[in-house]
């Protein structure tokens, strides 16, 4: 399928809260830092050169409220704006550039941006290397880990519940010029999903940066998943979480469809956010392959899956 | 402006999360062995090594209390049968791979499926949340005229007794039948009790367990 444009990647998640105040203590908590601070609407970065990275919007109802999606330049945006036959307006928000907002088939926000000021990196925690497989490199250097919230570089990616995937798929496919690398297959030839990934040529990028799963419930937002800095780094910002004390969802353990190091918690009002590091790396001519329901909700190692809530939005 | 963030301890929060943890997997262990009717709060405070009155902060009484872990499953078993019958349109073979999920699910997750089906057997009507399933594959296939003989009551009522005495005997450890086997024994069974065709019903029973054992 040609695609419209071509994604380099997703770029922020909003959600609506109706206390600005707990989502950011619990963003800080999370590893995020403030990038801006407004009477209704925060604006949260990460380590990394996103302007920022979570944004939520002061509302008596809590709940998600759309992503936004990276794409490589202004002539890109013109082109899904379009596509769409919608205007293209500016994004007011820290970093600015400019937007088009659409609806994907089950109703949700996905704004399409480019233009945006990259803001400069927040320097990490050295790294040391790891002395592991019989090679030692670090001698007379002790690790010792500062204790604290995670370093949280990126959003990495979201996934959604959607309620008919072939549909969904399409929609992102033909606009944003996603490719797959697992398609969640129960049976040969019969699809309920897939992760989805970047096409950035032969620049490598994540496994996925939007996983869509058909599931016997409403559609709905199912969870957004920020890189940290390394598994040291995941796990001091576990103790951390639990420490202020967050509600914990699942984790720690190591995915197999992506393979990151994973770590789910939930916000103030219930929204699973993900903490994860070490995933696998694709560029597009890598391909994709079939994932099996084992697959998609077993884990390598690590604490078993917790059930999937039905009956209404995760 | 947000006022700067103080630390706080949530000691109170972390505590509190903490109990109802304790207190839904005692939950779930003692659903998975007895009937919830013989399981009292002492047992479940007891089991979650908690306070008594810490039980009533998270939940009214013991039947919110199952009905919370009955929900928390609910939703599981029901994406995995979704995921079996996905593009499958004929309503014995959907009711035939509905039980071979609930059985290999059985097998993967013991405690969370006996303890679902503890509580399923107060749940027996065609309303129920999980139920509606089965429901509508019953009522599909006296539509398709591929069942006979039930009505919608006695369908649902058939698909539950079944599916759970199956589940029950498996765990049980007294059988030596393979599950896959018995699976394809018990779903064509319960087709023929649906009023299928008995030769249909064993070709169908042995295609769902193929199909949804077929990774074993």
């Amino acid at each position: 399928m040609e695609s419209v444009a071509k994604a380099h990647d997703v770029a922020y998640v909003r959600f609506r809260a109706p206390n600005l105040s707990k989502m950011r203590s619990f963003l800080l908590d999370f590893g995020m830092r403030d990038a801006e601070i407004e009477k209704d609407r925060l604006f949260m970065r990460g380590f990394g050169e996103s302007p920022f990275v979570h944004a939520t919007e002061m509302a008596d109802t809590p709940g998600f409220a759309g992503f936004g999606i990276r794409l490589p330049d202004l002539d890109a945006l013109k082109r899904v704006a379009a596509h769409d036959g919608v205007e293209i307006h500016p994004l007011d928000a820290p970093g600015g550039g400019m937007v088009v907002r659409l609806t994907d088939p089950d109703g949700f926000t996905v704004e399409a941006i480019a233009g945006q000021t990259p803001v400069h990196p927040v320097a990490l925690p050295g790294r040391a290397p790891w002395n592991e497989g019989g090679d030692y490199p670090r001698r007379n250097d002790f690790r010792r880990t500062e204790r604290g919230p995670s370093h949280v570089q990126r959003l990495g990616h979201v996934v959604l519940g959607v309620s008919d995937f072939r549909r969904s798929e399409q929609w992102y496919k033909r606009r944003f010029g996603l490719v797959t690398s697992d398609e969640i297959q129960p049976r040969p030839g019969v699809a309920i999903g897939a992760f989805l990934r970047c096409d950035r040529g032969d620049q490598p990028c994540d496994h996925h940066t939007i996983f869509l799963l058909e599931r016997p419930a409403p559609p709905g937002f199912m969870h957004a998943a920020f890189e940290v800095a390394d598994l040291d780094d995941l796990m001091v910002g576990h103790d951390h979480l639990k420490e202020a004390g967050h509600t914990h969802f699942w984790g720690i353990g190591r995915h197999f469809l992506g393979s990151q190091i994973f770590d789910y918690w939930r916000d103030p009002w219930g929204h699973e956010i993900e903490h994860w590091t070490d995933g696998d790396q694709l560029v597009a001519a890598d391909g994709g392959g079939i994932g099996r329901i084992p697959e998609l909700m077993g884990v390598q190692w690590g604490m078993p899956m917790p059930p999937l809530p039905g009956g209404k939005p995760a | 402006m947000i006022a700067s963030t103080q630390r706080r301890p949530a000691r109170g929060n972390r505590q509190r999360e903490r109990t109802r943890t304790a207190l839904i997997s005692a939950g779930q262990a003692l659903f998975a062995t007895r009937p919830v009717e013989s399981v009292t709060v002492d047992d479940i405070v007891d089991a979650a090594e908690v306070a008594k009155g810490s039980f009533y902060n998270h939940f009214n009484d013991k039947d919110a209390f199952a009905a919370t872990i009955y929900e928390l499953v609910q939703g599981d078993v029901e994406f995995h049968i979704f995921s079996a019958n996905r593009d499958v349109v004929d309503a014995p073979t959907r009711i035939a791979r509905a039980l071979c999920t609930v059985l290999q699910y059985a097998r993967a997750h013991p405690e969370r499926l006996m303890a679902m089906l503890s509580m399923a057997e107060r749940r027996t009507t065609s309303a129920s949340p999980l139920n509606a399933g089965v429901s509508a594959d019953i009522q599909d296939g006296l539509k398709q005229q591929r069942l006979s003989g039930v009505d919608l009551e006695t369908g649902v009522l058939t698909v539950v007794t079944m599916v759970n005495a199956t589940v029950r005997h498996a765990m049980s450890g007294e059988t030596a039948t393979p599950p896959a086997a018995l699976a394809a024994a018990m779903a064509a069974t319960l087709l023929r009790a649906l009023g299928v065709d008995p030769r249909d019903a064993e070709m169908l029973g042995r295609d769902a367990a193929a199909a949804v054992f077929e990774d074993e």
